[in-house]
Order: structure tokens, then sequence, then C-alpha cells
């Protein structure tokens, strides 16, 4: 990795105010450039951002990635090539907690992150936050940071309570005030009123209770609340927005203020500006504040009567004690001043810029390890999803020239699996049976704590992980679940991808409810939720509830069975209709549309029936003796599959909704046309493969029926129609969209 | 300065924020406190004052000028039943606090360590000697607690010992279970007590509002309460409707207590002077036709638009809408967090799904059921993705068997008891909202609510919206016939299709007509037919 050319930093958070003193900490401390950025999350915690363009004209980068890292959300999704510009130019790297950004940062920035933190609300730490909201894997990435991550607190004791991983990486950088302008008034107190500063109140629960709690203590006395209020107040003291010269009328005019915090972690600027101004400043015992001024500060209240005893001598023009205050206060801004502050941040940094100068320890390269989880013992089209996701995997991560080792481990129960089910798996891909073990909560936590997270709390009854009889695949640094029939949480030991293929339960009875509650659970703890429809995707952000940004809809992928195209064209006297004995699979429509097909429409060709379980269905046909035509040959072998599809007219999928069939391709690869169902995952794999099917709605039996006819006389001409061979493995094969999927897993290594 | 009462005696407990009426309410004080030269007496139970209080906080209603005439303090009975009912709930968090204690308790092990240490690290005998001596000073000086301890838990045993030998005794001597008839709340006797405490209550309220000077003329807004036309001065009973008329079956279920409200009705307006309806439809169909109220009696105000906008209209931020919508949907997955019904218990990381919004409580005449058929076809044939939440009690056992039974518990969700701001933030996020109601007292709030925060609405094709809705294009794009859960359904995805277009004419319609009327238009109505009525001679009026 290829160091900076110059010393630059990128400063991500919007702080005005501290902005405007730490930004000449970071010149001093010999970063000359420093970048800052012009978008920040538009929520409403955040009012009191802004944006500034003041330091891009010292940049030295060229104007046109200048204009990349100007337009890029540094708060969590900056993108490819704004990351590979701030690797290429910058050395070290300022952010603020939020978690999104800290994430995007850990994963993508190559040089020095320091973790700037102004403390939390007492009983709150960061630790509990980053596994809350990021997981184990974030404090893994932490870890390997070593000496590039720092975690540089605002006040000195704020690493007191966190977990190792941050508090032995604690660096202090002292919160402090850029040098007050000559043009900023100071305090009048000619406005008889307390000023109480409280923004927010009608968003913020925290906030209304301050002000109701202000209210009830100090109501009765004239007052004037500031701060901005996104939502209004129908309060006549609350000021709201104002504009600058009330502001500042509000500000220095008012008599009093009154400060209520008794955080111990956290501290508003507005008590400091207001001493600063020279306002006598009322504050409450037990808070930061209280902790920065000292016991002999006087406006120190032991509670909120005695505060309020003390904010009425002010107001009834009690001078001694106002001057007292005053002139007791007077000192407290100046800890606050770059004067003082500079030599502790400058000796805060030191550290940090030692090991922004120093070229990033390359760790030695260990061959990666995926595991491939089949959850449960899924045969048929789940089972070669697996293979083909492996297979995938290998590709990419080749193409990539990453090595990589892939592990397929399924379920291990004796006589399940035979050795033929995984005759054409790639040999590179290792096999491991294994069987779920379940975990109670404190046993799980003994877990996390063992492997070195013991903060980590757990949030369900039970966990589960997979048992391979060696070490519970934890020798993969990452986990790809097929499906998410899981029906325990899947303990975080290595962050998972989870691939799910449909979410058939919020459409049919597939499941009693306690276990489809614990899918949807599945599904929420998952790192990263990977569909192949965009129908799918959607069901995950809509039925699930996921966050848009954790979920991503690759290309399905097929390995093409079979090695050339159908050549024996010609009359076909059947048709082959693939099923199972789901709910979905429209069997009393099915069996309603082919008893008019040949009652109704005098249909001629026979229809032959194959899946799993298929021959069960017989039962069901054989009271209705119109459908003598049907012919059921249960679960064949892939050759039988293969030479019946191949001898067929066309391939019938009368089902009412999944994530789609491969048998289409499958036929289309033997030069077999379809007939379908018509619904979005099936329009989804038409458009990908280039499919010309033929569709009809799978609700309504006559329409079937029609169907089913008109088709009988066109299937040559679409079958004339099929791609060939080598443009379905362009649009669908594995090759050509192994590197999508080695990328969404790559994040994740 | 004109002085108007407003009379209103519902039973303790009520929640008026859930109370459609409370809403209605809240609009009508608040508009009427802004009217310069008004003021309000009102005339309500003692346990009414406090909820009502922070009522007119939580919407934002300045209370200077509202008096109240009525007991101040709260029956003995009730704070009775009140403290008991609070005992229950600190029992239980008091069994939880303990069993938290216990789950604490092995914080003990790391205090005794460092003692234990010492005595596990001694290596002489006088060490052993010097421990022993330690142990025994530490050991004298926390006996008195210990003592002081053990007392206490005596004497907590002995207290409820004699208590519990007490009443076993007593209900051996009276032979019968006489604690639990005193002790239960839902018991005859104290039934019968706290019947006798609201009737006496309410006599106390009514001779205070007959004592209260310069009243013109009291309104009431329900006509649920006959004694109301015990009040001297002129009087005005608001009538919403007669529902129970209209769905009979549904409301026969007891629970409901249809047949004792119908009763109070029926009584009110027996002897009822004047009364004012929410549509023509309801004055001429029920006040007039069934109950055979002289039409020059009954009156007709509609309401006015209820604006949500300043609930979540974000103002004076980099990007007010991105902020508003972020604002709204912390709102909203704070609402989820307290769901009911079988949205309870799950959990929801985000609120980032599309969804139908249908706000209001469930009764047989809200059509719940035809709505969900026609969401369960949209959902699972139509394929539209949306969620459909829903402001009802999830509890309520049509709906809830209906949503469990078809599997729709991660679909259709239930909010329930939202603040103003949670229902504005819920109408915000919202892709469409729907009403299906067969038979309300005036149009629908949903129409404005929806309207005024940016959502399109969809709505079932009942008379009295008809009376507000009355430009044809209008009507033509928002209304279904609400018995047809197909063409509710159909409705639906069109609108879900075309949401520009529906919002932008059903916005024009509600700029150009409807937002030309305030609450103060309903409220100075309101006025103008009491000051008719009190001015008017007592024969006539009567």
């Amino acid at each position: 990795m290829s160091m900076p050319d110059a010393m630059r930093a990128m400063w991500l958070l919007n702080h005005g105010t501290l902005r405007a003193f730490e930004v000449p900490q970071l010149k001093e401390a010999g970063f000359g450039e420093v970048f800052l950025p012009k978008s920040f999350p538009y929520d409403e915690g955040n009012l009191s951002a802004s944006v500034t363009y003041s330091e891009d004209a010292n940049l030295t980068i060229p104007a046109d990635e200048l204009d990349v890292l100007n337009s890029a959300d540094w708060y969590g999704n900056a993108g490819p090539e704004a990351w590979a510009i701030a690797n290429r130019r910058f050395r070290l790297l300022f952010l603020a907690f939020f978690p999104a950004q800290l994430e995007d940062a850990l994963r993508n920035f190559q040089g020095t992150i320091v973790l700037r933190v102004f403390g939390l609300s007492e009983g709150t730490t960061y630790t509990r936050l980053i596994y809350d909201h990021l997981g184990p894997a974030a404090v893994e990435r932490i870890r390997r940071l070593r000496d590039r991550f720092w975690f540089g607190t605002g006040y000195e004791h704020l690493h007191v309570g966190e977990a190792n991983f941050l508090a032995s990486r604690a660096c202090f950088l002292p919160v402090g005030l850029a040098d007050r302008s000559a043009q900023t008034p100071s305090w009048t107190g000619e406005d008889r009123r307390i000023l109480f500063i409280c923004p927010r109140i009608a968003t913020s629960p925290y906030y209304e209770k301050v002000y109701t709690d202000f209210k009830e203590t100090f109501g009765d006395l004239p007052h004037v609340i500031g701060g901005a209020q996104p939502l209004p107040i129908a309060d006549p003291h609350v000021s709201g927005y104002i504009p600058a010269d009330a502001y500042n009328r509000m500000m220095y005019g008012s008599r009093v203020m009154y400060y209520h915090s008794r955080e111990p972690n956290q501290l508003h600027y507005h008590p400091i500006e207001a001493m600063r101004a020279s306002m006598p400043v009322i504050f409450l015992k037990g808070g930061l504040l209280d902790r920065l001024a000292g016991s002999s500060v006087s406006g120190r209240a032991r509670d909120v009567a005695e505060a309020r005893k003390m904010v009425t001598r002010i107001m009834d023009g009690d001078v001694a004690f106002i001057e007292k205050i005053r002139q007791s206060q007077r000192r407290l801004p100046e800890q606050f001043s770059s004067a003082v502050m500079s030599p502790a941040w400058q000796r805060g940094i030191a550290p940090v810029i030692a090991s922004a100068r120093r070229s990033p320890t390359v760790p030695v390269a260990r061959k990666k390890r995926v595991g491939v989880i089949l959850p449960i013992e899924y045969r048929g089209g789940a089972l070669r999803a697996a293979k083909n996701v492996a297979h995938a995997l290998l590709i990419g991560s080749r193409e990539d020239g990453v090595k990589l080792d892939v592990v397929l481990a399924h379920r291990g129960e004796e006589g399940f699996y035979r050795e033929t089910d995984f005759t054409d798996l790639d040999p590179r891909v290792q096999r491991r049976p294994f069987v779920w073990m379940e975990l109670s909560g404190s046993r799980a936590e003994s877990v996390m704590s063992l492997r070195g997270h013991p903060d980590w709390k757990s949030s369900s009854d039970k966990y589960c992980i997979p048992e391979d009889g060696a070490n519970n695949l934890i020798d993969c640094d990452a986990w790809v679940v097929i499906s998410d029939r899981l029906l325990s949480p899947l303990l975080p030991l290595r962050p998972h991808v989870m691939i799910v293929y449909d979410y058939l339960q919020r459409y049919y009875k597939v499941t009693d409810p306690a276990t489809a509650g614990m899918f949807i659970e599945a599904n929420l703890r998952a790192d990263k939720i990977v569909t192949t429809t965009e129908f799918t995707r959607r069901d995950a952000l809509e039925f699930i509830g996921a966050p848009e940004k954790k979920v991503i809809c690759l290309p399905m992928i097929s390995a093409l069975i079979g090695s050339a195209r159908n050549t024996s064209p010609g009359k076909k006297n059947y048709f082959i209709w693939t099923t199972n004995l789901a709910p979905h699979k429209n069997h009393a429509n099915a069996a309603e549309a082919l008893s008019l097909y040949y009652e109704r429409f005098g249909g001629k060709l026979r229809c032959v029936v194959t899946g799993v379980n298929s021959r069960k269905l017989a039962e069901r046909f054989e009271e209705d003796p119109s459908l003598d035509q049907v012919e059921f040959v249960g679960e064949v072998s892939e050759a039988r599959y293969r030479r019946l599809l191949e001898e067929s007219a066309f391939l019938w999928h009368p089902a009412l909704l999944d994530n789609g069939t491969f048998s289409v391709i499958e036929a289309a690869s033997a030069g077999v046309p379809s007939l379908s169902s018509d619904y979005p995952a099936m329009r989804e794999i038409a458009r990908q493969a280039s499919l010309d099917l033929a569709y009809f709605d799978p609700h309504d039996p006559l329409a079937m029926a029609e169907a089913l006819s008109e088709f009988e006389g066109r299937y040559e001409e679409y079958g004339r129609r099929l791609p060939t061979r080598e443009a379905l493995t362009k649009s669908i094969g594995v090759e050509s969209h192994a590197t999508q999927y080695w990328k969404v897993v790559k994040e994740w290594l | 300065m004109r002085t108007y009462g407003i009379f209103l005696a519902y039973s303790p407990n009520v929640r008026l924020r859930s109370e459609g009426l409370g809403r209605y309410l809240g609009a009508f004080i608040d508009a009427a406190v802004a009217t310069d030269d008004v003021r309000l007496v009102i005339a309500a139970p003692s346990w009414l004052r406090k909820p009502l209080l922070e009522f007119f906080k939580e919407q934002q209603i300045p209370a200077d000028k509202i008096a109240f005439a009525g007991p101040s303090k709260e029956p003995l009975l009730l704070r009775a039943m009140s403290w008991l009912d609070t005992r229950r709930k600190v029992i239980g968090s008091g069994r939880r606090a303990y069993a938290r204690l216990i789950s604490r308790a092995k914080n003990l092990r790391h205090m005794l360590r460092r003692p234990g240490s010492l005595a596990a690290g001694i290596r002489s005998f006088y060490g052993l000697i010097g421990f022993g001596i330690l142990l025994a000073l530490v050991g004298v000086a926390i006996l008195p607690f210990l003592l002081l301890a053990r007392i206490i838990i005596i004497l907590a045993r002995s207290v409820r010992w004699v208590t519990f030998r007490a009443l076993r005794l007593g209900k051996r001597v009276v032979s019968a279970r006489l604690p639990s008839k005193i002790l239960n709340p839902d018991a005859l006797l104290i039934r019968r007590l706290y019947n006798l405490m609201l009737e006496r209550e309410i006599e106390l309220v009514i001779k205070a509002a007959n004592e209260a000077r310069d009243v013109r003329a009291w309104y009431t807004s329900s006509a649920i309460w006959p004694s109301f036309n015990l009040l001297k001065a002129p009087k005005l009973a608001c009538f919403p409707d007669l529902v129970f008329m209209g769905f009979p079956v549904g409301f026969a279920e007891p629970s409901y207590g249809a047949l004792y409200y119908q009763d109070k009705i029926l009584k009110t307006v027996a002897d009822g002077e004047h009364f004012v309806t929410y549509s023509r439809h309801v004055k001429d169909t029920v006040l007039v036709e069934q109950l055979a109220v002289p039409e020059h009696k009954v009156h007709v105000v509609p309401h006015a638009p209820q604006n949500l906008s300043h609930r979540v209209n974000i103002s004076h931020t980099v990007d007010n809408e991105a902020i508003s919508r972020a604002f709204c949907r912390g709102q909203v997955l704070n609402a989820l967090g307290r769901a009911i019904g079988p949205t309870r218990g799950q959990r929801f990381t985000a609120v980032e799904f599309p969804f139908l919004f249908y706000a209001s409580q469930f009764r047989p005449s809200k059509n719940v059921i035809t709505l969900l058929r026609a969401y369960e076809h949209l959902l699972r044939r139509r394929l539209i993705g949306h969620k459909l939440v829903l402001t009802g009690n999830g509890d309520f056992p049509p709906v809830r068997d209906f949503v469990l039974e078809r599997r729709l518990e991660r679909d259709v969700l239930f909010v329930n008891n939202l603040t103003e701001t949670q229902l504005a933030s819920c109408y915000k996020l919202a892709d469409l909202a729907v009403n299906p109601s067969l038979s309300e007292g005036g149009m629908p709030f949903t129409y404005t609510e929806a309207i005024s925060v940016g959502t399109p609405v969809v709505m079932g094709d009942i008379e009295v919206t008809r009376e507000i809705l009355v430009d044809e294009r209008v009507r033509a794009l928002t209304l279904f016939d609400p018995y047809d859960w197909k063409a509710m359904a159909d409705k639906i995805e069109w609108a879900l299709s075309n949401r520009t277009e529906l919002y932008a004419e059903q916005r024009r319609f509600y700029d150009d007509v409807l937002a030309k009327r305030t609450w103060r238009d309903v409220v100075a109505e309101h006025l103008a037919i009491m000051d008719d009525i009190a001015r008017a001679p007592k024969g006539i009026s009567q």
C-alpha cells in the first residue's frame, strides 16, 4: 500500500463550533490540508450541523477528485470511487459516532481513523452501541486496525467503562472553543428573564422532559427558552427560530442562564459560551459542568430548589451575588480556550500522528475461507443453488486475485445425503457435514466472551451454532447461509450473509406462526441479505422490514445441465410438468385446467408429471376420468429427466408464485420452450435469460386450459426463438456473475 | 366577554385521546378559546379534570380562558379503587424488581473477593489471629444493622400473618366471601356503590353548573348524558349519530353496552331542547325521521378540516422534507414498539416499508373485515407488497382472528393509542390512507388528515361523505363501494398506481373548498346557534 503524498486529513464531522476549534488544531499538528464533508444525514437530531467549503481551496488534489469527494455521502455510503481517492490522498480520518459512517470507514479506509466521541447519557457506552448496531464483526475490524484506530475522547474520562478494544486506543482530544471574536457581544443582563436552552421540545422525548421539568420549577418566573424547534411549540416563551439580532439580544441580554444537565459525560456548549460572555450561569451539582468547574465555582446548586433560589436572587438584582458568580465563572471558559486546550490537544494527537506517518503494517496474508451453509436437509433446487454459490465464490475470488477456500457445510444426519448428490460439486470445494447445536443465552454469552467479546449481550433465549465435529465452522471467516430456515438465531461468531430465494410464507401457509417468526428473526439478524429477484428483494424490505442498505439483489445463476441443444425438432406427443407437493404449485387449478384442456379444447398432448413426491398427486387426479392422459413418473434421475425433457413438446409451469423456476432455463438449454404462470419472478428470469416465455394467469383454470391449447400449436415456433446455449451461459451461467457474488461476500472477510 | 358552557360526563379512566370525539372536542375548544371575547366553563366530574388538562397540554390548547364547574377532588371511593389498581401494578413491578435484585446477587461475589483472597493468603498463625480480630471488629460494627433488618422482617411477617388470620376468621364468621366482595372492584357491592358515586358526582356537577354565572348556553359533545337536560340555561346537544340502529347485530355484543347507551341517547333526545349534527344525513334520517325531533330544533354544523401538518412539518432546516420523514419514521417505529394484538412482540428495526393506513377504532360499522379481505387480495393476488397499518385494538376478536387465520400478522400491523404526532407520522409515511367505514356522523377526518400531510386517500362512498365531497371528479377518484371488497381493492390498487394524480386533485379540492372552513367557523356557528336559542323566548325554544 503506498502512502499518500502529503499530510492530509479528512475531518468528517459537520459540527460548526467544534470545526472552528479543531481544524486549526489539525493544521498545527502538521495536516495542512483538511477535507470537510459537504452533506450530512438529514435527520432531526442533526439540527446544529452545517457545511462549509472554506477548506477546499487549500486542498492540492485534482479538482475532479475533489468533486467526487464533495458529492460523496460520508455518513455511511461514500462508494468505492470516493474511498479510492481518500486512500490515495489522505492519511488521517476523523469521524463522529454514526454507526453507518464508522462501518463504512472501517471497511474502506486504509489510513488512520479517529473516532471522535463527546459522551453519552449515563448508563450507555460506545461499546454497547457498537455491539448493538454493528455487531461483533465491527469489533473485530477495529481490533485488526491496531494503532490505525483511535478513540478520540472529548473529555479525559470518557474511556472509563468502555471495553478494552476502545479504552486501550483512547487519546484525549479535548473539546475546545474557537477564540472569541471581537465582534461578539458581551452580556448586558438588561432583560429580566431566565435564559434556558432547550431545543427539539416537540420532537425529542428527552428534551420534552427537560422542558417540562424546567416549566415546573421556573415556569412562574419570567423566562425565555432558546434552541432550534423544528416543530413549533405553543408556548410564547419558546423563541423557536429567530433572526440573528434577536438571538444575540436573547443570548446576551437575558439576566441569567439556567443549565439543567446532570449527565456525567455530556456537556453542551451554551453554558460555556454564556460564561464567556460573562452571563451568570446557574447549574446543578453532579453534571460534567460541575466536574469541570470544580466545587469552588459559584452558581453551582445542589438541587433545583436551590437553583431556583439562586435564580430568584439574580432576577431580583442582587448585584453582589451576580458579580460573585460572574467573577467566579470567568475562569471556566478559559479552560476551553485554544490557549489552554491546544497543548493538550496536540499532546493527545501525537501518537495518532506517529501512526499516521508510518506505513500501515500489512498483516500476513492468510488464505481466507468461506463457509456455505445449507441449514436444512435441502435437495433439488436449494442444493444446486448452494453448489452454484460455492462455485461462484471460487471463480469470483480467483478473478479478483484472492486465494480462497470454500467449504460447503451440509446437514450430516445419517442417511440423508448420498455421495452421488455431490458428484457435480467443484472438487476444490471442501464438503463438511454438520448438525445444529443449540445454546442457551447465557451459554452463548460464555462462548462470545471466550472468543474475545465479553461485552456482547445475548438478546435471545437460545442460539444455534453448526457442530461440524471440528471447531464449529469458526475456521471460516464468513458464513453464507442458503435460505433463512434457522430455528434460532445464529451465534454471531462470524459475520453471515444470508441468501434468501423467496418469502413464500408471506403468501402461503408453509409453516406455523412461531417458526415463521424465527425465519423473520433470522433475516433481521443477518449481516446482509442477498436475493436473486427484485420481487424477493422487495419482500425483504416490505415483509421483513429490513433496512434498504442491508438487502442486495444479485443475478440468478445456474449451471446448465446437459451438453447440447435439442436437435430433434418435430411433432411431440407430450408436455412435461415438474412439480412437488408444495401448496404454491397450484395443483387444484392445474387439474381443472388439464381437465378443460382435454374435455373442452380437445387437447392432444399427454402430460408427464415429474418431481419429488409428485406420484402422490396421482390419487387426486384419478377421480377425474378426463385426466387419464396425465402420467405420473415421480422423482427421476437427472439423466432420465433430461431425456424426458428433450423429447417433450414444452415445459408447463403452472405454479402460483415463488422465486421463479430454473426448470425453464434447463428446458431452454435442451431446446424446449416453456409455458409459464405469469408472476414477477418468472418475468425476471425470462428477462435475464432473454427467454421468450408464453404466459397465462395461474388463478384462472379456463385461461390456463386455453393457453395450453394455443401453445400446442405454437411450441415449435417458440422453440425456434430460444437462445443458444452460449447465450444462456452468458446471461445466467455461474461464471458470468461470479464476481458479483464474490464482491458481496468479500466485504465481510 | 361571552361565556359558554361545555358539559362532559365521561366515566373515570376514559382515554380522551383514543376517542375520535376527543380530538373533535380539542379542535372545538381550541378554536373557542382563540376567539377574543369568548370564555368557556367546562362542567365535568372531578376525574376528568386532570385528563382534560393533560389533553389540553398535548393539544397545545391554552387553558387560561377555561374555568371548571364541578367538584375538584375525586371521591374517596374512586381514589380507593385507583389505589387498589395501582397496588396491584406496584406488587407486580416489586416482584420484578426483586427478581432483578436476585439476578444481580452475583455481584456480591465480587465484594467478597477481596476479604476472601486475604484469608486465603494468610501464611502464619499470627496472621490468622489478626484476620480473626479484624473479622470480629467488622462483625460487631454491622451487627446492629443486621439485627434491625431482622426485626423489620419479623414485624412485616407478623403483620402479614395477623391480617391473613383476621381475614380468614372474618370469612368464617360471615360465612361468605365478604373480603372478595369488598376488595374486588367488579363485585356487585362495589359496583353499586360505584354507580351511586357516578350519580352523585353528576348531581354535583349539575349543581355547580347551574350556579355558574353568565353562561349563555350549554353545549355537550355527546348525547349519551340525559342529565345534560337538567341544566337550567339553554342547551344545545351534539348528536353525532345513532350507529347501533344501522348495525344491530354487531352492536348486540354485550361488551359494547349498546342497549345502555341507546337508552341514554333516546332519553337525552326525548327530553332535549336543541341538537346539532355533523351532517344533514343524520339530521334527516335519524333525528327527524326516526326520533321525531322537530326539524327546526336540529341544526347542522359540518366539521372543519383536521389539519395535522403542524405535527410533522419541519421548518428552518437544510432539508425540511427529509428531516420530517426521518422524524416520522422514528415516531412510527416508536409506536410499533408499543403495538398490540398480533403485532405485539414483533421486532422492527426500521420503518422503510410502504404501507396503507386506516386510523379508526374497531366497531361493527367500521368495515375492517372487508378492508382486510381487500388487502389480502391485493397482497397475495395483486402482489402490491404494502403492509396495512391500523390503529384499532388488535385484540378485537373478529379482526385478530382474521389476521391470524390468514397468517397476515407480519403485514397487518396494529398501533394503538397513538399521540397526535404519531398519528400524523403514520399518515405522512403511508402511501395511501383508506377509510372503508360504512357509517359515520360526518365525513370522516381521514380525508383532511391525510391530505394535510401530503398523502392521498380513498374512502367508502357513504352519504355523509358525499355531502362534503361535492366535486364530481374528486368523488369519482376517491370513493368506492364499501360493501364490495373487490371494488375497494381495485380502487386501492388504482390509487397506488396513480398517487400523484389522485393527490393533486384531492389537494386542489382541499385547498379550494375544504380549507376555507376553519374550526373558528365551526365554533362561531355553534355559538351563533347557542346565542339564538338563548335569545329565543322560552316557550318558543322549547
